[in-house]
């Protein structure tokens, strides 16, 4: 009764707030954008094994409609490697700079990357490992990365921004979505099952899972220097058992138009033990005796983008550590990790399409080192 | 590090072919993506609107997000800068916000005193079409 009560005043407080105001007009924009990159893995006869490379296609198409100053919504679909996907569908309710409701489908704020991760808004064709969704070499071995972006889902979130004068900028966010999932005796998160229309768009497990963003930005003429740190938690299984916890940390420095850019996420996630746990993992029992069902997933990345002309010039450092127990058939070790060394450029074409090309070197700890070559095309429109 | 003997020929050429590529791109004609080409085109009070606008709107996306934007009319600058500024750690404060939209004004409608103009501006819906300005010199795009 309480939370419907504490439901029921929210909602006319936001009613109240975004009423429509009948002078207000209508506005409506649309944006795209598209890349298409190959990706050659040259020390592998067929890399398909290891990696989904060769030939993708991203494409985003998005309408925004502006119903005044307090209510849009928002319409994103993609077509990548996964087939049709919506991105976004939401309103945004807009009470004052400070306070804004978000409901519908989203992308959760955590962290930075997320932010800008159209393929027209960076400048490799890949993302940072920690925020891998597809293009990362032994992609199965180790299930994808620490969050893949764009994380896509269902829930509400309330966010607001506000600037202390005109030099320090202070944004928030927490929300409830739908989570990820994966069946009831699970290792990891199932991405597939996190979209797969077989399984519905819903919670899998009658539980949503909540987070967190707040970010802290200095901002001078020359200067922007931003610091940020978020977090997500809750369960994933389908018998709502399995927890996790996802945090994440931010700092990005723009000086003129060289921006350095640094996070790391760190996700603690529970793994079913089963009735077998001896037959089920690779490693036996602590010094106690029992099993730990925990294992740790940690990424981070380090950026230098620099543009000159009308190219854009980019070197990356990042990487992926996982600590825990194993299953059997896995063919990563209770500490395993992965480091990639990445150097690229954006060239602008025409107008707004640029000419992407990057190399990068995988080294791992538990599998050869390999190297792979992206070349792409990509813009917005 | 493995090199299997064969495989590298395909994906060395296709490196090759991407490195010939850019560097023949280099003599294409054309300039950086910046809001004008020619900066003495910008009225002198415009000028440090659009250099803050040039820097703040390639904060999270590239400035060519704005040079292919599709706005019909000035008040749906003030509406999409609104929304941009809002974005998270956009660095875009209200104040910020007039300057660019002053600058974008400008740059696709030739008017320099927004939003001093807005109660001129016709109130047709979106569903309609836009009205467009007859008077004005649009700057060329770069």
């Amino acid at each position: 009764v309480l939370s419907i009560a504490a439901a029921t005043a929210g909602l006319l407080v936001v009613v109240a707030g975004v009423a429509a105001d009948p002078t207000e007009e209508l506005q409506r924009n649309f944006a795209g954008s598209v890349q298409l990159d190959y990706m050659a893995v040259p020390t592998e006869e067929i890399a398909r094994e290891e990696a989904l490379d060769g030939a993708t296609v991203e494409l985003s198409l998005k309408l925004v409609m502006d119903f005044g100053e307090h209510v849009s919504s928002n319409v994103k679909v993609c077509v990548a490697c996964h087939g049709l996907e919506v991105g976004m569908a939401f309103f945004d309710l807009r009470v004052a700079d400070e306070l804004s409701f978000r409901v519908g489908r989203f992308t959760p704020a955590f962290g930075e990357f997320p932010l800008r991760h159209d393929p027209a808004n960076h400048r490799t064709s890949d993302k940072p490992l920690p925020y891998d969704m597809g293009r990362m070499l032994r992609i199965s071995d180790w299930n994808m990365s620490v969050l893949p972006a764009p994380w896509v889902d269902n829930g509400l979130e309330v966010n607001g921004t506000h600037f202390f004068g005109d030099h320090v900028q202070v944004d928030y966010a927490a929300y409830v979505i739908g989570g990820p999932r994966a069946a009831a005796d699970a290792l990891d998160f199932d991405y597939k099952e996190s979209r797969t229309p077989e399984s519905y768009y819903v919670d899998n497990n009658s539980r949503p899972v909540g987070g967190a963003h707040l970010a802290w930005t200095l901002l001078t003429d020359d200067v922007t220097f931003q610091l940020g740190a978020s977090a997500m938690t809750g369960t994933y299984d389908d018998e709502n058992e399995l927890s996790f916890f996802l945090g994440g940390a931010q700092a990005i420095l723009r000086v003129d138009d060289l921006v350095l850019r640094a996070e790391y996420l760190a996700r603690r996630t529970e793994m079913s033990l089963g009735e077998d746990p001896a037959s089920r993992f690779r490693y036996g029992p602590g010094k106690g005796g029992d099993f730990d069902p925990y294992f740790l997933k940690e990424g981070f990345y380090t950026e230098a983008e620099l543009p000159a002309g009308r190219f854009d010039f980019v070197l990356r450092w990042d990487g992926m550590r996982r600590r825990g127990n194993v299953a059997q058939s896995s063919e990563l070790r209770s500490d395993s990790a992965v480091l990639r060394y990445t150097a690229g450029t954006a060239f602008l074409l025409r107008e707004s399409l640029r000419l992407k090309l990057s190399g990068e070197l995988y080294d791992f700890s538990d599998f050869e080192d390999e190297v792979v070559v992206h070349l792409g095309i990509a813009g917005p429109f | 590090m493995k090199m299997p003997p064969s495989s590298p020929s395909v994906a060395l050429a296709l490196l090759a072919l991407g490195l010939l590529g850019t560097l023949w791109a280099c003599w294409l004609p054309g300039a950086p993506a910046t809001l004008f080409a020619d900066e003495t085109q910008v009225p002198p009070a415009l000028r440090a609107p659009c250099a803050l606008a040039q820097h703040k709107c390639s904060r999270c996306h590239s400035i060519d997000r704005v040079l292919v934007a599709q706005v019909t009319r000035p008040r749906q600058w003030e509406t999409y800068v609104s929304r941009m500024r809002r974005m998270s750690s956009s660095g875009i404060s209200e104040t910020d916000g007039d300057q660019i939209v002053r600058c974008l004004v400008y740059r696709s409608f030739g008017v320099d005193q927004w939003p001093k103009s807005r109660e001129e501006e016709p109130r047709d819906r979106i569903w309609t079409t836009p009205s467009t300005p007859t008077s004005v010199t649009v700057p060329a795009l770069p």
